[in-house]
C-alpha cells in the first residue's frame, strides 16, 4: 500500500506535492499543540491526584496513631475540670469582673471538633483598663491552666493616656466528654 | 522483532526502466587507476571514451559501469542519431535509460561466467573474467524466425568470442525491474536470476544527457525528501492517533482516582481534625504562653528609659517564645541603649529591631524579642513596675 502511495505521490505535479505535504503538515502540526496541551492537562491532573492520593494514604495509615496522640493528650486533663462553651465564657467574665475590669467585651469563636473532644475560643477585649488590673485579670486565667489557655495575646496603649490599656486575648479551652 | 512503522520505510516501487536494444552500442573495458574515486573514474572513462570514439561526446548517449576499488570500469556508447526523437522522448518519464545488458551487472558471478540473454533482436553475451565488472560484451543479431538450431550456432559463436568461460548462464526472458528494500538500490529479476545494484553505481548506467540527468536526478532527491517527511508527518499522526487512544484510556484512570480521592476525603479530613485537635490540646496542656512574664522582663530592674514608651505588644502560641514590640522614644538614642540593655539579659535569646523610624529627636521603633525557651516560668503573682 505504502509503495502504492509513493508511486502516487511521486508522480504528481511539484506544486500538487508541496500542497499535499503543506495540508499534512498543517494537520500533524496542529494536532500536536492541541494534544501537547491537553496531554500537559492530563499529566499535571494525574500527578496532583497521585500526590493526593499519597497524602490521603499517609493520613490513614497514620490514623491509628494520631486518634492515639489526640488520646494521649486529653488524658493529661481531668474531663470534669475541662469547660464547654458556656463555661469558658463564664469563667473568663468571671476572672475579667473579680479583677476590676469593666468595660469588657467577649464573643465566642467557632469550636473545633473531631467528634471526640472540642476546642471552644473566645475572644476577650478590655477597654482602658490599668496595667494592674489587666495582670490580675490573666493570673487569675492562668490558675486555671491548662483547662484554660491564653492563645494570641495583644496590649495596646492608649493615646492620649498611657495609664489606660486595651488588651485583647483569645482564650481556649478543651471539652473533654465525662 | 520488526518495528510497527517498518510499512512506514517500504522500499521504493520497481523503477520504470527503458531499455534499450544492446546492438547499437558499442562496448569497451577501460583501465581505470587504482584508488581513484567515482569522480576521478567518471573523467578517466570519458577521456577514454573520447579518445577511442569517432565521435564527440556531445553526440553520444553513453553510460559506463564501475564498483569502487575495480581495476577497469566497462563503457558502452552509441551515436544519438541511432535514435529517432520519437524514441528518446519516451525516455522522459523514465528513470532509467540502459542497454537491456547492463541489467545483469549487478549479478553475483564466479570468476570466467559469461551469461547469455535473449532478445527479439538476438543473443548478448556478457562476460566476466573477474567480478565485479566485465570485461566484454558481445551481440550476436538473429533472426526472428530462426530456428533453435541457428541459435544454438549463434550461442556457440559468442562464447568462441571469449577466452574460455567456466560457467555459462542463460537467462531466456529479459530482466525486469523489481520492487528493491530500499532507495539505495536497484533490483532487476528474471525468474530465479536477481542482479542487484547499487543506486550510485546505475546512475552511470544511465546513458542520457549527464546536464540533464544531474537535474533529474536534483529533482528525485528533492521528491525523495517531500515523500520522507510526507511519511514522518503521516507517522506522527499515528502516533498522534494512538496518543489519543491513550488520553481517553488515562482519564478513564483518572476518573476511578478521583473517585477514590473524593471516598477518602471525609475520612482524611477527620483524621487531620484529629491531628489538629492533639496538637491544640497538646499546646493548652504543655505550652503556655506567657505574655505578662515577657513584658515583666522588658521592665524589669528599670531596664526600660523613663523616654521609651511602649504601644503594643503582640505574642501569640505560633511563636511561644517571642514578643513582638511597637513603641516609642523622645529620645531616639535611647532606642540603641535600651536594645544593648535587652541584649544582656539572661532570659533574652536574641533582640531584633524589626523597625526604626527617627523623627526629629523621637523615633517609632518596632522590635521583636525572642526569650530562651524554658528560661521563662509562669508567675503566681507578677509584680507590676
Amino acid at each position: 500500500m505504502i509503495r502504492t502511495l509513493r508511486v502516487y505521490f511521486l508522480t504528481r505535479q511539484l506544486r500538487e506535492k508541496v500542497l499535499l505535504l503543506g495540508f499534512i503538515l498543517f494537520a500533524t502540526v496542529w494536532w500536536l499543540w492541541a494534544y501537547s496541551g491537553r496531554a500537559n492537562r492530563f499529566w499535571r491532573d494525574q500527578r496532583s491526584t497521585t500526590l493526593t492520593l499519597k497524602e490521603q494514604r499517609q493520613w490513614l495509615d497514620n490514623r491509628l496513631s494520631i486518634e492515639t496522640a489526640a488520646q494521649k493528650a486529653a488524658s493529661r486533663l481531668d474531663p470534669s475540670q475541662t469547660l464547654d462553651r458556656l463555661r469558658l465564657a463564664s469563667a473568663v467574665t468571671q476572672a475579667a469582673n473579680e479583677s476590676g475590669l469593666r468595660n469588657t467585651t467577649s464573643n465566642p469563636l467557632p469550636s473545633q471538633t473531631n467528634g471526640q473532644f472540642t476546642v471552644h475560643s473566645v475572644d476577650f477585649q478590655a477597654i482602658n483598663a490599668n496595667y494592674e488590673a489587666l495582670l490580675q485579670f490573666y493570673l487569675k486565667l492562668h490558675k486555671r491552666a491548662p483547662y484554660i489557655g491564653v492563645e494570641k495575646f495583644q496590649l495596646n496603649s492608649n493615646a492620649n493616656d498611657e495609664s489606660k490599656l486595651t488588651l485583647r486575648l483569645v482564650v481556649s479551652a478543651v471539652e473533654i466528654p465525662r | 522483532m520488526a518495528s510497527p512503522f517498518s510499512f512506514l520505510r517500504a522500499g521504493p516501487p520497481p523503477p520504470r526502466v527503458a531499455p534499450l536494444p544492446d546492438g547499437v552500442f558499442f562496448t569497451r573495458a577501460v583501465p581505470i587507476t587504482a584508488g581513484a574515486t567515482a569522480a576521478e573514474a567518471a573523467t578517466q572513462v570519458e577521456l577514454a571514451l573520447e579518445a577511442s570514439s569517432p565521435f564527440p561526446l556531445a553526440q553520444l548517449y553513453y553510460g559506463w559501469f564501475w564498483a569502487a576499488g575495480a581495476e577497469h570500469a566497462f563503457v558502452f556508447a552509441s551515436y544519438r542519431r541511432r535514435f529517432t526523437t520519437d524514441q528518446a522522448a519516451e525516455w522522459q518519464d523514465a528513470e532509467l535509460v540502459m542497454p537491456a545488458f547492463a541489467t545483469v551487472f549487478g549479478a553475483e558471478v564466479s570468476p570466467a561466467t559469461t551469461i547469455i540473454l535473449s532478445s527479439a533482436e538476438g543473443l548478448t553475451a556478457v562476460h566476466w573474467d573477474a567480478p565485479p565488472v566485465p570485461a566484454k560484451v558481445l551481440f550476436q543479431p538473429v533472426a526472428a524466425e530462426a530456428t533453435d538450431e541457428d541459435r544454438a550456432k549463434a550461442r556457440d559463436e559468442l562464447l568462441r568470442g571469449f577466452d574460455g568461460s567456466r560457467k555459462v548462464i542463460d537467462v531466456t526472458s529479459p530482466l525486469v525491474a523489481d520492487a528493491a528494500q530500499s532507495d539505495r538500490e536497484l533490483v532487476f529479476r528474471s525468474g530465479d536470476f536477481v542482479s542487484r545494484l547499487p543506486a550510485a553505481v546505475a546512475a552511470n548506467l544511465d546513458v542520457r544527457d549527464k546536464a540533464e540527468l544531474a537535474a533529474l536526478r536534483a529533482a528525485r532527491s528533492r521528491d525523495i525528501i517531500l515523500w520522507r517527511v510526507t511519511m514522518a508527518c503521516a507517522a506522527t499522526l499515528l502516533l498522534l492517533l494512538l496518543g489519543e487512544f491513550a488520553l481517553v484510556g488515562g482519564k478513564a484512570w483518572q476518573n476511578v482516582r478521583l473517585r477514590q480521592v473524593r471516598a477518602q476525603k471525609p475520612a482524611v479530613e477527620k483524621i487531620m481534625a484529629s491531628q489538629e485537635m492533639a496538637r491544640r490540646i497538646d499546646d493548652l496542656a504543655t505550652k503556655r504562653l506567657l505574655p505578662f512574664e515577657m513584658i515583666t522582663q522588658l521592665f524589669d530592674e528599670n531596664r526600660k528609659p523613663a523616654e521609651i514608651k511602649f504601644q503594643t505588644v503582640i505574642a501569640s502560641t505560633a511563636d511561644l517564645h517571642s514578643l513582638r514590640v511597637d513603641g516609642l522614644s523622645t529620645n531616639a538614642d535611647q532606642v540603641n541603649v535600651y536594645l544593648a540593655t535587652l541584649r544582656a539579659v539572661p532570659t533574652i535569646a536574641r533582640v531584633e529591631n524589626v523597625d526604626f523610624r527617627i523623627r526629629g529627636n523621637a523615633a517609632n521603633f518596632t522590635i521583636l524579642v525572642t526569650f530562651k525557651p524554658d528560661a521563662l516560668k509562669a508567675a503566681e503573682t507578677i509584680v507590676s513596675q
